[in-house]
């Protein structure tokens, strides 16, 4: 294992990603009638039987983005957050699909945006999560968690803030788009803690941060956070503006050895450090990346299975990550969230996986029963599809043995919407 | 969802029905009845010979102790499964003084991550 991994990209080519202009213009304000409500009726009308599977999976862990106003609007965001959506749920709606989701199963809530304290119900949507019985998290990206708000947080109930940090200052500045952005995001760490939250640090990799990992690791010690999530930045919305920014597949090969490395000192430290569902898979580090899992290797998406999604005008899908598009269930205004969850294809889409849904190097890999095609996100928003995933650290060592390496390439670029995709090309080409 | 096992050698996981490690060629054990996650070396003949005189005294030993010996199969009690349990949360709790159980727990990696002390209520 190392310590010190290369820079994917060399000093010229950094300074040029880091020196680069918004692709596009701000603001990115979603035009009423644009985002989902064409997805909305997709899906409808629901089944008329709800099967012993539909039964049988419940949401254990609800992702809810409470609003999409944000006070930041990152590069890499995949909901392209600044404006609120224009139909959202008041807080009256919001506090009762809190109900809707404790009497469904739900246990957990993580409360994502956008920024959730500029909802205006966000603390009484909080006190309903805990009223409910359930627990409440909240992930924001720090620039305006004050240490009023992160009082308010407490009185609330939340009982765990993420802030995300993606880098060294310059570097996490520039995936923010912002100046100032990092020493905010460290300051509302700080503001947490002094209010008596835990805190813990969400980092998406890159080209641009993946050395700069370490750096993550030694400041998560220096503000005592509890714990560390890593996940592959994913080309939906503004980070498919930017695809130089992205890993490569072949990018992998040196990550790994560092995460693992990374997550024996986070085991020293008593950090929770888990690798997100598209860090993927069953190479030779796994066991100990998923060393928090009952089986100690990953499983397949739990998107419509165990995890639930939730956008903030009440749209529901299985993943709150999954583009809007073709991933949207059903509206809690239209229909109960029991029933969306329990009758509706998308919703049920993780349930009925067949082997029939892999394709690709997926179709016929080792792993390919137990992974089925790995993140369902980070497929889709490659290939608009499940089942094929080139970003799998055991795909990246089986090319490396056959002397080839996978790249991926954007042919076409994204509409401009929350959660859009780019179209890409896979291309197979011999190591250098 | 197939239980996969470690290959103790290359640290790749397999399946339990693999007679040798596809990655690194490492023989697995497939006696019936052994347990379904062991992983074993191939052992050169002598080595067999001291593994099958090991076996052969331990079987010896236990036909004198009154208490019957557990087959491979056997199925474990309720009472069995909650004394594991509750050992398993113990040794997490030594593990981390500061926090509570965290065992069998959901930690679904989205979101935020979640602390342990409350991680008592998430297990599936």
């Amino acid at each position: 294992m190392e310590d010190r991994p290369n820079d994917p990209l060399d000093p010229e080519k950094r300074r040029a990603v880091m020196q680069a202009t918004r692709p596009r213009g701000l603001p990115l304000l979603p035009r009423a009638g644009q985002m989902a409500s064409e997805a909305r009726g997709k899906h409808l009308p629901l089944a008329r039987e709800v099967r012993d599977i539909d039964l049988e999976c419940r949401p254990i862990y609800a992702v809810w983005e409470l609003t999409l106003a944000c006070d930041l609007a990152c590069r890499h965001c995949g909901s392209r957050a600044g404006a609120s959506r224009p139909d959202e749920l008041t807080t009256a709606e919001a506090t009762d699909l809190v109900r809707q989701m404790a009497a469904l199963g739900v246990r957990e809530v993580a409360l994502i945006g956008g920024e959730v304290y500029l909802h205006e119900g966000w603390t009484e949507v909080v006190r309903e999560i805990r009223r409910a019985g359930m627990q409440s998290t909240l992930v924001t990206g720090g620039r305006g968690m004050t240490p009023e708000r992160a009082r308010l947080a407490k009185e609330a109930g939340v009982q765990s803030i993420a802030v995300s940090i993606d880098g060294t200052e310059p570097t996490h500045d520039r995936l923010r788009g912002l100046s100032g952005s990092y020493a905010a995001a460290v300051q509302a760490l700080r503001n947490g803690r002094e209010a008596g939250i835990p805190v813990a640090v969400n980092t998406q990799v890159n080209r641009l941060n993946l050395c700069e990992l370490p750096h993550v690791f030694d400041l998560i010690l220096d503000v005592s956070a509890h714990g560390w999530q890593v996940q592959l930045t994913v080309p939906v919305g503004r980070a498919a503006d930017e695809p130089d920014v992205l890993l490569q597949p072949y990018d992998l090969l040196e990550l790994f050895p560092l995460l693992a490395s990374l997550k024996a000192r986070a085991d020293a430290a008593r950090v929770k450090m888990l690798a997100g569902n598209n860090v993927g898979y069953y190479g030779p580090f796994e066991h100990l990346l998923r060393s928090y899992t009952t089986e100690k290797h990953a499983d397949s998406c739990s998107a419509g299975r165990s995890t639930l999604g939730i956008e903030s005008n009440g749209d529901v899908k299985g993943c709150p990550s999954l583009p809007t598009e073709s991933w949207v269930g059903g509206n809690v205004r239209q229909a109960s969230l029991r029933d969306i969850w329990e009758r509706s294809s998308a919703l049920r889409h993780m349930r009925d996986r067949t082997e029939e849904e892999r394709w690709g190097y997926c179709r016929t890999c080792y792993y390919g029963e137990v992974c089925r095609g790995g993140c369902t996100w980070m497929a889709t928003a490659l290939f608009g599809k499940p089942g094929n995933n080139p970003y799998c650290h055991h795909r990246a060592l089986e090319m490396q043995r056959l002397g080839k390496r996978e790249r991926v390439m954007r042919v076409a670029p994204a509409e401009g919407l929350p959660f859009d995709r780019a179209s890409w090309a896979l291309v197979d080409e011999d190591l250098r | 969802m197939p239980s996969m096992v470690l290959c103790p050698s290359c640290k790749r996981h397999v399946f339990p029905r693999e007679t040798s490690c596809p990655f690194c060629g490492l023989a697995i054990s497939a006696e019936p009845g052994a347990p379904p996650h062991a992983l074993t070396p191939e052992l050169s003949r002598a080595q067999r010979y001291l593994v099958g005189a090991a076996i052969a005294a331990t079987v010896a030993v236990a036909g004198c102790n009154n208490q019957p010996a557990r087959g491979p199969n056997d199925v474990q009690t309720e009472e069995e499964l909650a004394r594991e349990r509750q050992k398993a949360i113990d040794e997490s709790r030594e593990r981390h003084p500061g926090g509570g159980p965290c065992v069998d727990n959901v930690c679904p990696p989205y979101g935020c991550v979640f602390p342990d002390e409350a991680c008592d209520i998430l297990r599936v």
